[in-house]
């Protein structure tokens, strides 16, 4: 198993506020990696600079290494037209808000022929027959429903399933999921979780699953890092980090989790 | 918000311009060296010059004077037409808003029939019906046409904040209704007014002036910019100053008002 | 048997009116729940979004009125408004206008009582917030810290029963638990009763002691919390507690029906006689509304 992702003492933030000083993190190939957060702590900006999608008035520092077929590229250096070569075909996103993520005009089918027509090169009949399939293998019993909807038409949990979709349909090497579950209903939960552990075992691709959450964590993913004041304070094997937590806010998120 | 707006380029500039005009109008007695009505026929149609600001009129007044004094009359005239306007709407309004059904109906038909009146010409009948207008009958006026415009604004924004949750909370206290509609529902309604309001300052200027400029709004001797634009109408070609230095005072309060309306409604959003 | 009880639903149903264009739906959010409030132990409503649980609280304040069955309270609870309401978003429940000192002293004039120095200090210390941020505005508090605001403006009008509709659903785990357990010393100190609604399995199991599940406005199972999340009987609450659990070993479906048992066509216990809706059946000291545990 090899290094996907390589983050080195990523820095950030606004001209007022540093929001992450100095983090490192690495993801390995095929792994399931969750970053455990309080809200506001920085977590989406850190998805989102992974990529270089930072708005206007950030400063970074520090490297972002992707590994691709033995050539380690540092994202943070790439111009804007070099950077499309990687989102949304290597590395593709899931966001919370999956409603707000998809254009409310279009609908949900064409969405993801898009992906397929722009990154995958698919000519129409191809796309639309792989967008049903890639519908179908979410878990939609009626996919041509689902294509012909508008995102209006479908609920939070159908909506995070046809994004699962549109994410999988460039066959990327790595998913970023920012708190894909916080909106959602229980049962809704898990089943989104299941969906993608299932298709991480199938397809192999890596995950960077960030949440605040802890509970999620536990059963979902083999490594954890934790976030705390704009820093990595502990990380490692899940089952390590829950058996024998090594610094004091660790402790307290642990014993904050209501248990069943 | 004050702040922000003094940050907007625009808005700064209208509030300067705003305050500029206020205070001409507010310190009017101590910065005029000559009564606005006082006559001298010997000093009529002199161009600005230094004993003279801004010259004088076709019977010798001094035409600053007549000026910073009629921007008391456009000024007062503005804030208390629009006063009124927004006084009637924020109580039409709310009931409309709050208590809905038929009530809202009622009102809000009331409403759409007041709206249907060109209302320029509705103030011009209006005036032209009584014998000698005085301002505040146009203040008044001005104000009882022009209440639509905030009453729709002020409904909106209750209907959609009467099913908030702080609303429910305070129902839910046993907290008595015309407190919650006075003290919470209206204050947090308010916003879309003010950006109303102060667009429509502006607005009831230029129609005072409009009124005066037909002889129907304030009538000389007493000054207002636009009875001042009408009796130069017929020096216009040998004294041109008397009609360049109204209008260029109309044309920066209203904008000054405007800039600021807009740099509100900005910083809003 | 019968201890003193606070609020008593029997049968409560409540039906939606929506008219789109010239069509009109009806949407009932609540079929025929019956619940019971008993003094000094904690009631906890466990639902998902649809089950009509928001529904239930907003009749339960008496902000929305049943379409059938009755609601009977103690004394006049009701009418006196000392049954308060705690909302999911802490910024939208407090008015962002208005500094939270103000807000306070609004409820206990209100209430014919003193809004003195010393009456909201005490107020202040039970929320266990610092009397500092009485002239704040919400928009300057936390989350944690505008649910707290929240929960001492409900406190003020002195209630014998708040309910709190998924209190910390929006909070962070750490700053949720303090809540919690400042509401435990609450209820210690004040007497205090509650009722918890929440699709937070874990937050029932560790605060309440009875647990009603509620599934698309019908109630599937009713009694003790820890009998039902130790050993689920109604399929939809083994479903909750094994999603609860981060069970991935669950298969799952789509639709519901309108008739006959509301969870059929997702249960894998699927038999013939569930094209009817079962009664609450008692089963191990509880009411379970499903056809498997028919005697």
């Amino acid at each position: 198993m090899g290094v996907i992702l390589e983050v080195k003492d990523l820095k950030l933030g606004f001209s007022k506020k540093p929001v992450l000083e100095g983090v490192s993190f690495n993801i390995n190939k095929g792994e399931v990696f969750s970053l455990v957060g309080e809200s506001g702590e920085g977590k989406t900006l850190l998805c989102l600079s992974l990529t270089k999608l930072l708005p206007r008035n950030t400063y970074y520092s520090g490297e972002v290494n992707f590994y691709l077929s033995d050539k380690k590229i540092n994202l943070l250096n790439l111009s804007g037209e070099e950077l499309r070569k990687f989102r949304g075909t290597k590395i593709s996103y899931i966001f919370q808000e999956s409603l707000a993520s998809l254009n409310p005009f279009l609908r949900i089918g064409y969405q993801i022929e898009e992906v397929l027509i722009y990154h995958k090169k698919f000519s129409k009949k191809p796309a639309y027959l792989k967008s049903l399939e890639l519908l179908k293998s979410v878990g939609f019993r009626n996919p041509q429903r689902v294509y012909l909807s508008f995102p209006h038409q479908i609920s939070g949990g159908e909506a995070q399933r046809a994004m699962i979709a549109m994410a999988l349909a460039s066959e990327p090497c790595l998913l970023i999921c920012d708190e894909p579950t916080s909106n959602l209903d229980l049962t809704v939960q898990l089943q989104i979780l299941k969906l993608l552990k299932t298709k991480q075992e199938e397809l192999g691709f890596s995950i960077l699953f960030v949440t605040h959450d802890l509970s999620l964590v536990e059963k979902f993913s083999k490594k954890l890092a934790i976030l705390h004041r704009g820093r990595i304070i502990e990380e490692g094997e899940t089952e390590n980090i829950f058996r024998n937590p090594q610094t004091e806010y660790t402790r307290q998120l642990l014993n904050s989790v209501f248990k069943l | 918000m004050i702040k922000r707006i003094l940050k907007n380029k625009l808005g700064l500039s209208g509030l300067l311009i705003v305050l500029f005009m206020s205070s001409l109008a507010l310190l009017a007695p101590f910065i005029t060296k000559y009564e606005p009505t006082s006559l001298n026929i010997e000093e009529a149609l002199l161009p600005p010059s230094s004993k003279h600001l801004l010259g004088t009129d076709s019977l010798g007044r001094d035409l600053f004077s007549r000026i910073v004094y009629g921007a008391r009359i456009s000024l007062s005239v503005g804030f208390v037409a629009v006063g009124i306007a927004v006084i009637i709407g924020i109580i039409l309004g709310s009931i409309a808003g709050f208590f809905g059904r038929v009530i809202d109906a009622v009102i809000m038909r009331f409403t759409d029939i007041m709206l249907c009146f060109p209302s320029f010409f509705l103030i011009l009948s209006l005036v032209a019906l009584l014998t000698k207008p005085s301002i505040y009958l146009i203040m008044v006026i001005i104000g009882l046409t022009s209440w639509m415009g905030p009453a729709r604004l002020i409904r909106a924004e209750i209907l959609s904040l009467k099913e908030e949750n702080f609303i429910l909370a305070l129902k839910i206290l046993k907290i008595p209704t015309p407190t919650i509609i006075l003290k919470h529902l209206i204050p947090n309604a308010l916003s879309p007014v003010l950006v109303n309001a102060t667009l429509g300052i502006a607005s009831a200027i230029l129609v005072e002036s409009s009124l005066s400029f037909l002889g129907l709004g304030v009538q000389p001797p007493t000054s207002s910019w636009g009875n001042i634009l009408m009796e130069a109408k017929s020096t216009l070609g040998v004294a041109p100053w008397i009609t360049f230095f109204p209008g260029l005072c109309i044309l920066l309060t209203v904008l000054g008002f405007n800039l600021l309306g807009e740099a509100i409604r900005e910083e809003l959003k | 048997m019968s201890k003193n009880f606070l609020i008593k639903g029997e049968a409560i149903s409540k039906t939606f009116k929506l008219r789109r264009g010239w069509q009109t739906f009806f949407i009932k959010a609540l079929n025929k729940v019956s619940f019971l409030l008993s003094e000094g132990r904690i009631l906890g409503i466990a639902g998902e979004s649809g089950s009509g649980k928001s529904t239930l609280a907003k009749i339960l304040v008496g902000l929305i009125k049943p379409s059938e069955g009755n609601l009977i309270y103690q004394g006049n609870l009701l009418e006196k408004g000392k049954i308060q309401l705690i909302f999911q978003n802490p910024y939208t429940s407090l008015n962002p206008k208005m500094r939270i000192g103000k807000a306070l002293k609004e409820v206990l004039y209100y209430q014919g009582l003193s809004s003195q120095k010393g009456e909201l200090e005490r107020i202040f210390s039970l929320v266990e917030l610092p009397f500092s941020l009485i002239d704040r505005l919400p928009s300057q508090l936390s989350g944690g810290q505008c649910q707290r605001v929240a929960i001492a403006r409900a406190l003020a009008s002195y209630p014998s029963v708040l309910i709190l509709d998924e209190p910390t659903s929006n909070l962070d785990v750490v700053v949720s638990k303090k809540i919690i357990d400042n509401l435990l010393r609450i209820k210690q100190a004040l007497k205090m009763n509650y009722i918890f609604i929440s699709h937070d399995l874990g937050l029932l199991s560790y605060i309440t002691e009875d647990l009603l599940v509620i599934y698309k406005g019908k109630v599937v199972e009713e009694g003790p919390t820890s009998d039902i999340l130790k050993k689920p009987l109604h399929p939809y609450s083994q479903l909750l507690v094994s999603s609860a659990k981060r069970d991935f070993s669950l298969s799952l479906e789509e639709d519901f029906p309108e008739e006959g048992c509301i969870f059929r066509n997702r249960c894998v216990f699927k038999m013939n006689i569930c094209q009817n809706q079962p009664p609450l059946f008692l089963k191990e000291g509880r009411k379970v509304a499903c056809w498997l545990y028919q005697s």
